[in-house]
Formats: C-alpha cells, sequence, structure tokens
C-alpha cells in the first residue's frame, strides 16, 4: 500500500489567506544566503523523495545524558557522561 | 554509510548530543564537504566539563532543536531537574538574540497538553519557532495516564489547530500534518511496512546497527506502537510528498532568518 495516497479523514479547513500569509511571511525572513548554499540537496532531496529513496539518517551520536526524564524510554540503556559509552569521534566519521 | 545510500541530511540524537562536542563537529565536517546541513536535538543543559560550548554558534551547517516541556516549573518537574528552564530559556533567549534560528520541540503528553500555548507565548518576538509532537508508546499499549491517544488525542489536535490559527509560523506544525496524526488518520498511513519513515528514513544506534522501523526502536528492546504513533517526522514525509505548502515550510524551518532582537530590552518590557 502507498502511504502516500491515503484518503484521511479531516476535520478542520485552513482558510486560503492563511497559506498565503503563511508563505509571504516565510518569503520575506528566507535566509537567503542558506537557502542558496542548500539548494542543489535541497533539489536532490525533493528528487529522491519523489522516487522513494532515503533522505535522511539519524544517528544516536551517544547513549550519555546528563538528565534522567522519567519518562525517557531510553532511560534503562542511558549512561553517565564520566562513564561513556566507548564512542568515538572517527566511528561517526565512518557512519556518516 | 550514509553517503552510499545517498542520504541528504543528518540528524543527530541521543542520549544528550552536546556532551560530546567532537562527534557533532565529525557531522558538521562530513556534511560542510557535501555542502548540507545537520540538525541537533539537545536539552541545552550545559557540559560542566566543556561549559563554553554554544551549540548554536559552534557550527555553520548545524541547527539546534531544542527540547522543552513547558514552561518554568513545569519543564523543571517534568525533567526532574530544579532550575532547568531557566537555563534553557537563557541560552535560548542568548542565541536568538545573536540572531540564531532556532527551533523548540515538546513531546506532547497528558502532563504538558496544557503548555503548549505558553511556550509560544514566552518565544513570541524572540523569533524562535515551536514544534511539538505527541509521546508514542514504546514496549507496551498505550498507558492513558500518560499517552495522548484516541478520542483525547483527536480533541487535542482540534485545539492545536486553534492555536496554529492563532500564533502562525510560530507554532511550526502545519495543518495537515496535524491531520495526519490523528489516531484514526495514523492507523491509514503507519505500521511498520507502510510508514514513510521506513523508505525515507535511516536510523542507527551508537552501535551503528540499524534501528527498525524508525528512530524510535532500538534493536529488539525498544519497540514502538505504529498504531498509536504520535511522531511527527513521517507527517513532514507525507505532507511534503502531498506538495502541502504549508509542511514544505515547516521542513525548511532552518532557512529562516534568526532576528536580532535585544533580548535585555524584551525582559525589560516584559516587567512593564
Amino acid at each position: 500500500m502507498n502511504s502516500r495516497n491515503v484518503a484521511l479523514d479531516t476535520r478542520n479547513k485552513v482558510p486560503f489567506m492563511f497559506v498565503v500569509r503563511s508563505l509571504l511571511d516565510f518569503l520575506v525572513h528566507l535566509n537567503v544566503s542558506a537557502t542558496l548554499r542548500y539548494t542543489p540537496q535541497i533539489l536532490r532531496l525533493g528528487w529522491r523523495l519523489l522516487v522513494g529513496k532515503l533522505v535522511v539518517a539519524s544517528i544516536d551520536v551517544t547513549k550519555a545524558c546528563n538528565l534522567r526524564c522519567p519518562y525517557c524510554y531510553e532511560l534503562p540503556y542511558l549512561v553517565t557522561l564520566s562513564k561513556g559509552d566507548g564512542y568515538t569521534a572517527d566511528d561517526i566519521r565512518k557512519l556518516v | 554509510m550514509f553517503e552510499e545510500h545517498g542520504v541528504v541530511f543528518i540528524i543527530a540524537v541521543g542520549g544528550e548530543t552536546t556532551l560530546y562536542r567532537d562527534r557533532l563537529q565529525a557531522i558538521a565536517d562530513e556534511c560542510r564537504k557535501r555542502w548540507t546541513w545537520f540538525w541537533m536535538v539537545s536539552n541545552l543543559l550545559p557540559n560542566p566539563a566543556d561549559p563554553d560550548f554554544d551549540p548554536f554558534s559552534a557550527f555553520d551547517n548545524g541547527y539546534v532543536i531544542a527540547s522543552v516541556d513547558g514552561v518554568e516549573k513545569h519543564h523543571d518537574d517534568s525533567r526532574k531537574r530544579k532550575g532547568l528552564y531557566d537555563v534553557v530559556e537563557s541560552r535560548l533567549f542568548a542565541a536568538a538574540g545573536a540572531g540564531r534560528t532556532i527551533l523548540t520541540t515538546t513531546t506532547v503528553h497528558v502532563g504538558n497538553l496544557d503548555q503548549i500555548e505558553p511556550i509560544l507565548s514566552r518565544f513570541k518576538g524572540h523569533g524562535i519557532l515551536s514544534t511539538l509532537e505527541f509521546a508514542t508508546p514504546i514496549n507496551e499499549a498505550a498507558n492513558l495516564m500518560f499517552h495522548v491517544v484516541g478520542e483525547r488525542r483527536e480533541a487535542a489536535i482540534d485545539r492545536i489547530f486553534a492555536l496554529k490559527m492563532k500564533w502562525g509560523w510560530q507554532l511550526n506544525v502545519s495543518p495537515l500534518m496535524l491531520e495526519l496524526m490523528r489516531t484514526r488518520n495514523v492507523r491509514r498511513w503507519g505500521g511498520p511496512k507502510n510508514c514513510p519513515s521506513v523508505r525515507y528514513a535511516i536510523s542507527v544506534t551508537t552501535e551503528g546497527v540499524r534501528k527498525s522501523p524508525c528512530v524510535l526502536a532500538g534493536g529488539a528492546e525498544l519497540v514502538p506502537s505504529c498504531s498509536n504513533c504520535g511522531c511527527h517526522v513521517p507527517t513532514l514525509f507525507l505532507g511534503a510528498l502531498r506538495f502541502d505548502i504549508l509542511t514544505l515550510i515547516t521542513a525548511f524551518w532552518f532557512l529562516r532568518r534568526g532576528r536580532k532582537v535585544n533580548t535585555e530590552a524584551m525582559s525589560e518590557l516584559a516587567t512593564v
């Protein structure tokens, strides 16, 4: 099944002027230099999305955390900074 | 490995990503070689061993997504650390004052459902955008004391939609993304086979092992409940694939200019 074409059950309508206003606001506040710098990759991203290919990678850079939030689902696996996780910047370079 | 897979950009998650400056530097260097960018998710609590590290300004191609559960006491209580919110807010305002583009993210659960508007209100005028997603049950059925699912999520999304109409760009989640996050819609597009995250994203653990099906998983130990998923990442993909202009604007939040503001003057105004 292609999740892209799934019919949705929607309740709320977006006013046309809200879309126009949002777009104008985005354009007015656009960081032109960053946009120009990333344009080739943004175009590549769009193309890869359309043809169904991978676009983004998330990487767990560490298991260490300086908080212990009670709801964190990774809580049993977290380590302290002093203990570390044996991972290095070179490992990251190889992955990336 | 990511380059071989044709990955366009990277999201650094943790643990706490900013504890290791050298690891983020490695990502920044590799991304710079490819003229691309990366995001890093952080709780903004400084590392005592490296207190001067400012993730907002350290990388010209790196953008911080700061986790915020609520304002003041709500954030501190949620994260069990007194005074944490003050630290986070001061770092956010300092970075905003320096013209950095910043996004905060709130994982919504029963305990902070009422905190979305206070967060937007607090960051108003500082040029700080805020996004949100719903907590996804991991390794269990939804805990109704914690997770916002089913009819409760329907009602929550209707309220958030109204906030979107009121706050506009500052709430960096599109109306279509909100609709996609409704539980009944999640069950139409979601699941470990259909979810767009499986097709468009790769996630790896610190051991370099690929997570399946998505970033919320962790080997065989952590299994997300896809039918109650609240993650906004797949909704970004689906919105973009439908050429929804508001979702595209949402996805490219980091292309907005930061707004250099005089934070001291803002604070004085707030106290008048």
